[in-house]
C-alpha cells in the first residue's frame, strides 16, 4: 500500500500544480487583455489626431505630415502607419511605409472598425479603419495601424514575470508542503522509534507523547505487547510444567526398569525406548524455548551481569571436578535480548567445556561494534573440524558414554539463529581445546 | 551419612530413598515444602536433595531461606526444569551441584558421594591406613587384603567417623547421622556398634576419647 508521505507528497504536488496553473493562467488572461486594452486605447487615440490632422489639412500632404509629428510616423518600417485614401483615388501614407501600401478593406459602415493585416515588413499589423467625410464633402477611408510586434513582446515580458513570481511560489509552496508533511508525519516516526527503542526506556509507550489522533494507537500497541509478553511468558511457564510433569514419571520409570535389571530382567529394549522418548521430549521442549527466543524482552538486558553470574555458578561445579573457570567479562554490556535465553546459551556451552576440559575453561564476554562475542574456551580434546556441523544437529553425540541427550549445541545454534546472530565452533588459540564462538547482536532488527 | 530427599513425587522419593539406603545412607523423605525447610534447619543433614518443584514453598526459597538461616547443609538440586535459568537461580542460591530429571540412580549415587567427600575434605574415595581398606564408593571394607563383613549400621559409623576424620564425635552425632527422622536412637548401641567394629577391623583405627566420644585421626 503507497505509504502515507507519498500519498500527502502526490496529494499537495497535485494540489500546488492545480492552483499554480489556474493562478497563473487567470493572471496571464488579465494582464494580456489589459495590454491589448491599453494598446486599443492608443491605437484609438492616434487614430483621433489623425482624423483631427486630416479634418484641419483638408487632404494636403504636407499640412498632415506637419500635424503628426510622432517619429514612428517617419522612420522607415517602424510599424506605426497611417494611410489614407480618398474617395476619387488618391493615396497618402505615412512615410515609415516607404512605398508599401496596407490592404483596406471596406468597413460595412461609417463607425470605426478593427483591421488586422500584414506590414511592409511582413509584421502582424493591428489596427483601426473607418470611413469618414470632411466638412468639405472629401470622403476618405482611413487606416491607423500599429505593429502587434510590441504587444506580442509586452505580453511575453508580462508572461515571463507572471511565471517567475508563480515559480518562486511553487517553490515556497513545495517547502511548505514538505515542511507540512514532515510536522504531521513526526508523530507516526516518533511512534516507529520509539517501539524499536522501546527496551533502551523499558517501559511501556506513553500515550501522552502522542496527538490524540495516535494516543488511541499508542494504547493498542502498549496492550498487544504487554499480551505478547505474557504470551511468550506464559507459554514458557507452560513448557516448564510440561516438562515437570513428564520428566517426574519418566525417571521413576527409568529407576524402575533399571531396578529390575540389576535383578536379571531383560529391560534394554524398554530402557532403550524410554531414551527415545526423553530424546524426544527434550528435543520439543529446547525448540519450544528457542522458538520464543527474545520474544520477551522488554529491557535492556545486563550482559555483564547475567555472564558473572553465570560464570561464578558453574564455577562451583567445575571445582567440584577439580577444573577452573577463568572470566573475561568486559563491564558495561548491554543486549535486547531475554536472560534466560543469554543463561541457556552460556550454561549449555560452559557446561560441555567443564566437561570435556583438561582443567582450564575461559568464558570471554566482549563487545564488537553492534554485536556482542561469547566465547568459552578449554583446554580438552577440541571436535576435528569435519566433525563440527555434524554435533550442531539436533541428537547427534561424538560420545555416547556420557551422559546426555546431544541437543545442547543444537539449541545453542537455534537460539543464536533466532537472535539473528552466529554460532560457531574453532580451535582455541590460547587453550587449544575447543572455542564455541556465539555472536549476538546488540540490538535486533526491525521484523 | 544423612541424607534428605525433598521431592514431591512420592514414588520418584521412595526410588530415591531405596537407591541411597542401599549405599549405606541413613535417608529421610518428606514431600512438603514447609516440612522440608523446617527439616533441613533443625536435623543434622550430611546432604539434601532438593527438587525445586515443590508445594508450598518453591525449592530455591527454601535454599535461600537455610543459606539466610546458616545452614550450610551440601544441597543437591534436581529439578525437571530444563533451562539453565533454574539451574542458575539454584546454584546462585547456594546449591553445591545440579542434575536434571530424568537421570541415571548411578550416577545420582556417585554425585552425593562426592559431595559427601568433597565436604569431607577428602580428595580420595578409598580411605586407606596401615593394611586397611574403606571404599566409600561401594562401602566395601578390607584388611589386608581380605574382605570384612559388615552390617548396615557398622558401614554407617564407620563412613561416617572416615568422612570426619580428626574430630571428635560424640555418641549423639553419630547417631544423628546414622539413623533416620524415625530411626530408634538410642545413642547406648553406638557403644555396641563401634565394639563390633574395632573387634572386626582388629586394630585401633577408632580411638575412644572419655567422656566426648570417638575419633578416626587424620593422616600424617
Amino acid at each position: 500500500m503507497t505509504s502515507l508521505r507519498v500519498r500527502a507528497v502526490l496529494g499537495g504536488l497535485v494540489w500546488v500544480a492545480f492552483s499554480l496553473a489556474l493562478g497563473t493562467f487567470g493572471i496571464l488572461t488579465f494582464v494580456n487583455s489589459l495590454s491589448e486594452r491599453r494598446f486599443d486605447e492608443a491605437l484609438v487615440e492616434r487614430q483621433l489626431q489623425v482624423l483631427v490632422a486630416l479634418s484641419s489639412s483638408e487632404g494636403d500632404e504636407d499640412a498632415l505630415e506637419s500635424f503628426l509629428t510622432d517619429p514612428g510616423y517617419r522612420r522607415p518600417y517602424s510599424g506605426r502607419y497611417w494611410q489614407l485614401r480618398k474617395t476619387t483615388g488618391e493615396l497618402l501614407t505615412s512615410r515609415s511605409l516607404l512605398d508599401g501600401l496596407l490592404r483596406m478593406r471596406e468597413p460595412d459602415a461609417t463607425d470605426p472598425e478593427l483591421w488586422q493585416g500584414r506590414g511592409p515588413d511582413d509584421e502582424p499589423l493591428r489596427g483601426i479603419i473607418q470611413r469618414v467625410t470632411l466638412d468639405n464633402g472629401d470622403g476618405w477611408l482611413v487606416l491607423v495601424a500599429d505593429s502587434e510586434t510590441k504587444l506580442s513582446e509586452e505580453k511575453a515580458q508580462v508572461r515571463r514575470s507572471v511565471l517567475l513570481a508563480f515559480g518562486i511560489l511553487g517553490v515556497i509552496g513545495v517547502a511548505a508542503l514538505a515542511t507540512q508533511i514532515a510536522t504531521v508525519l513526526h508523530p507516526l516516526s516518533k511512534l516507529r522509534s520509539d517501539v524499536l527503542h522501546r527496551w533502551d526506556k523499558g517501559q511501556s509507550l506513553d500515550p501522552g507523547e502522542y496527538p490524540s489522533e495516535v494516543a488511541p494507537l499508542v494504547t493498542d500497541i502498549n496492550t498487544l505487547l504487554a499480551r505478547n509478553h505474557d504470551t511468550v511468558s506464559r507459554s514458557r511457564r507452560q513448557a516448564a510444567d510440561l516438562a515437570h510433569a513428564l520428566k517426574t514419571p519418566s525417571a521413576i520409570l527409568r529407576n524402575e526398569l533399571q531396578a529390575l535389571q540389576n535383578k536379571g530382567t531383560e529391560t534394554t529394549r524398554a530402557l532403550s525406548a524410554l531414551d527415545r522418548v526423553d530424546a524426544q521430549v527434550s528435543r520439543s521442549l529446547a525448540r519450544m524455548r528457542a522458538s520464543f527466543g527474545g520474544q520477551a524482552a522488554f529491557k535492556p538486558l545486563d550482559v555483564t551481569n547475567v555472564a558473572e553470574r553465570l560464570g561464578r555458578a558453574l564455577s562451583k561445579i567445575a571445582e567440584m571436578a577439580g577444573k577452573t573457570v577463568a572470566l573475561e567479562v568486559e563491564p558495561g554490556l548491554n543486549l535486547q535480548g531475554d536472560a534466560q535465553d543469554v543463561e541457556e546459551i552460556l550454561g549449555i556451552l560452559l557446561d560441555n567445556a567443564i566437561k570435556w576440559a583438561g582443567q582450564h575453561v575461559r568464558l570471554s564476554v566482549r563487545g564488537q561494534d553492534n554485536h556482542i562475542v561469547f566465547s568459552v574456551e578449554d583446554d580438552g580434546p577440541g571436535i576435528c573440524p569435519k566433525k563440527r556441523s555434524f554435533v550442531l544437529q539436533p541428537g547427534s553425540r561424538l560420545d555416547t558414554s556420557e551422559a546426555g541427550n546431544g541437543l545442547g549445541l543444537a539449541i545453542v545454534s537455534d537460539l543464536c539463529a533466532a537472535y539473528g546472530g552466529a554460532f560457531e565452533l574453532e580451535t582455541s588459540e590460547v587453550l587449544g581445546g575447543l572455542e564455541a564462538r556465539c555472536t549476538l547482536p546488540r540490538r535486533r532488527l526491525a521484523a | 551419612m544423612r541424607i534428605l530427599v525433598a521431592e514431591d513425587d512420592v514414588e520418584l522419593a521412595d526410588q530415591l530413598k531405596r537407591a541411597l539406603a542401599a549405599d549405606g545412607h541413613a535417608v529421610d523423605v518428606q514431600h512438603d515444602g514447609e516440612e522440608i525447610h523446617f527439616l533441613g534447619s533443625t536435623e543434622p543433614y550430611d546432604l539434601i536433595i532438593l527438587d525445586l518443584g515443590l508445594p508450598k514453598i518453591d525449592g530455591i526459597e527454601i535454599l535461600k531461606r537455610w543459606r539466610r538461616e546458616a545452614v550450610e547443609t551440601a544441597v543437591l538440586i534436581l529439578t525437571a526444569r530444563d533451562g539453565w535459568s533454574e539451574r542458575v537461580h539454584g546454584l546462585d542460591a547456594g546449591a553445591d551441584d545440579y542434575m536434571t530429571k530424568p537421570f541415571h540412580m548411578p550416577e545420582l549415587s556417585a554425585r552425593v558421594r562426592a559431595m559427601l567427600r568433597r565436604k569431607s575434605q577428602m580428595s580420595n574415595p578409598v580411605f586407606d591406613r596401615d593394611g586397611f581398606f574403606f571404599d566409600t564408593r561401594n562401602a566395601t571394607a578390607m584388611h589386608e587384603g581380605m574382605p570384612i563383613r559388615l552390617t548396615a549400621q557398622e558401614t554407617a559409623v564407620l563412613s561416617y567417623l572416615i568422612h570426619n576424620q580428626g574430630r571428635t564425635i560424640s555418641r549423639t552425632e553419630l547417631s544423628e547421622h546414622i539413623y533416620d527422622y524415625d530411626g530408634d536412637r538410642d545413642s547406648n548401641t553406638i557403644a555396641v556398634f563401634v565394639a563390633r567394629l574395632r573387634r572386626k577391623l582388629n586394630n585401633d583405627l577408632i580411638e575412644t576419647i572419655r567422656g566426648r566420644g570417638y575419633m578416626i585421626k587424620a593422616a600424617g
